[in-house]
């Protein structure tokens, strides 16, 4: 397993106390560390807090393997001690650049399932802010569909199309930093 | 703060190591697979006989001869279709002739090819063909032997193809092929026996077996080969000649054949017609290209999307007045086009996914488009009497065009997969 490096980002103010009902933005970069590369990922949740418990909506740019853009639900539970776990489940959409010539070979991808689920921990910064370092694990799915044209023809009779599906299962550990406010 | 902060990364870290056997990826692939259907070259012939009506699978070659519609399934057999009623084609009878793409007739004889094979039934009674003879070994191109002499019970050959759906992982190495359609039978069919029949029938623009007076003319990959059938039931090969590469279609028109190619128009002279000269060539841009004429022109369709080299979509006019060299006299830009055909100064291009257009061609510097029918995707057309008919990706259509300005629908036969 390769070295972790972790990133910064680090301007905050303190959370203060917290309020019942309140709106709050998750926002984190991160290393992605799976079986093929190391990759990067940045997310942006969004969402409402009631007391400990906070349910969002959140999108991320994930770069491993394929660019991808999970767009998700997450559901977040804060503890006495500054720790927090969460979970999201959505939808992976791909944002893939086919590079390949299309004249023989079609290449589609079509979105998938997308789980994430990991603990951090948050230093308040000022009343509102809070630093938040987190790890998780992450697996997202991935169709692709390549469609060969054969091109032989006799006439107009030409030998039909022929197809291939990918199902593509990715998993990371992923290592985030972030803020909140 | 710090002390915390580097002791929750090391912590953090060290609880990461043992995941590490959760990050694999996987990955699924699904494809088809063809799994061949053999039979020895005894077995296949033996196969070719007449059966009971099948619905249409798949659109072939297409071919008229008096009331009949002869459609060719690839790779399967014949359709007999009875038209005595245009809006209502009846399909009477299935020829099983595996291996076949092509086909004529002459004299009540149909004469297709059985992979290698010649075969020739008799259709003088439509509603029940009868095998008359097959000329072995004539198309070497389409023979996976060398030696044709060899026995027929040790040749194998790859019939049909069984589809299988089949999903292994991705790092495993896979294998499929490719194969023309098949499928299964039906019931039913009603007949009529012709009370006089023609000599020769009709053959579309994409046709590779054509027949002038007393011979069949086939095109292959490269040769042009003529067989006798001055006695229908009994034809005598004659002669063989390469005469190019990638050749693509047949068209008789007086006492010449126009053969299209990947790489241009040939024409060849009938005047000793067991031995066709070649007399000239137009050669243009890589397509393919079914060809026509009118005596004073010959119409050429070019099409891009194979491996004809991705050569343009169009339509050429080339004035043939001086056949040694026929000269371009107009190119008419089209979306995808396939067969053709003309009849007095209407011109029928089939532009596939754009439908059939019809054109006023008395003046071929200016066509002028009369009616372009959309919605399907015409292959080719044949056009008899004042009945286009046009055999596309999903069925067998045929439209009365008596009144230009009003050309309608009369039936259509649909495929059934």
């Amino acid at each position: 397993m390769k070295q972790l490096s972790l990133l910064l980002v680090l301007f905050s103010l303190n959370a203060g106390a917290q309020n019942k009902f309140s709106f709050h933005s998750y926002n984190s970069v991160g290393l992605l560390e799976g079986e093929k590369a190391t990759s990067s990922v940045i997310e942006s949740v969004n969402g409402f807090s009631y007391n400990k418990w906070f349910a969002g909506a959140g999108v991320s740019l994930d770069h491993y393997n394929f660019r991808t853009t999970p767009v998700y639900l997450q559901l977040r539970r804060e503890f006495d001690k500054p720790f927090f776990l969460f979970v999201s489940g959505g939808q992976n959409f791909p944002w893939v650049k086919v590079t390949e010539d299309q004249t023989w070979v079609k290449t589609k991808f079509y979105p998938q399932l997308f789980y994430e689920g990991g603990i951090g921990y948050r230093w308040p910064v000022g009343k509102k802010n809070s630093f938040l370092l987190s790890a998780g694990y992450i697996q997202k799915k991935l169709e692709e569909v390549k469609t060969y044209k054969s091109g032989i023809c006799i006439g107009w009779q030409c030998q039909p199309e022929t197809f291939q599906k990918f199902e593509h299962r990715l998993r990371t550990l992923v290592l985030k930093a972030g803020i909140r406010f | 703060m710090k002390k915390i902060f580097f002791s929750l990364a090391a912590l953090i870290l060290i609880c990461l190591f043992p995941l590490s056997g959760c990050i694999k990826d996987k990955c699924r692939n699904t494809y088809k697979i063809y799994i061949p259907v053999s039979k020895t070259l005894t077995e296949v012939r033996a196969s070719i006989k007449a059966e009971a009506p099948r619905p249409l699978r798949n659109t072939g070659k297409l071919y008229t001869y008096g009331n009949y519609v002869l459609l060719n399934e690839p790779g399967k057999g014949i359709h007999v279709i009875d038209n005595s009623n245009p809006a209502s084609p009846q399909n009477i009878k299935f020829i099983n002739i595996p291996g076949t793409n092509d086909l004529a007739v002459k004299d009540g004889y149909l004469y297709a090819d059985c992979f290698g094979d010649l075969a020739v039934i008799d259709i003088r009674n439509a509603a029940n063909p009868v095998k008359e003879k097959i000329l072995p070994a004539v198309f070497p191109d389409k023979m996976n032997y060398n030696n044709p002499t060899m026995d027929p019970d040790s040749v194998n050959i790859i019939v049909d193809y069984i589809e299988k759906d089949t999903t292994v992982n991705c790092e495993t190495y896979n294998n499929w092929m490719n194969c023309f359609q098949c499928r299964s039978t039906s019931q039913g069919g009603i007949f009529a026996l012709a009370s006089s029949l023609p000599a020769t029938g009709q053959g579309g623009s994409s046709a590779r077996f054509t027949i002038v007076n007393d011979y069949l003319y086939t095109v292959s990959w490269s040769d042009l080969t003529a067989f006798n059938v001055s006695m229908a039931s009994s034809p005598q090969f004659q002669q063989k000649q390469t005469i190019g590469w990638r050749i693509e279609t047949i068209f008789p028109f007086e006492n010449k054949l126009f053969i299209g190619s990947n790489t241009g128009m040939f024409i060849y002279s009938l005047n000793d017609p067991a031995s066709p000269a070649k007399e000239g060539q137009f050669s243009h841009i890589n397509s393919c290209d079914p060809v026509i004429a009118d005596g004073q022109y010959a119409y050429v369709t070019l099409r891009s999307g194979t491996t004809c080299n991705n050569g343009a979509n169009q339509l050429e006019i080339l004035n043939i007045a001086n056949l040694s060299s026929p000269a371009l006299v107009k190119t008419y830009a089209m979306n995808q086009p396939f067969g053709l055909a003309k009849q007095g100064n209407l011109l029928f291009i089939c532009d596939g996914t754009k439908g059939l257009k019809i054109y006023n061609a008395a003046d071929v510097s200016s066509l002028h488009l009369l009616k372009s029918i959309d919605g399907f995707e015409p292959m080719d057309v044949i056009l008899k009497d004042k009945i286009a008919m046009v055999i596309a990706k999903d069925g067998f259509y045929q439209f009365d065009f008596s009144n230009t300005s009003a050309i309608t629908l009369k039936s259509k036969l649909a495929l059934n997969k």
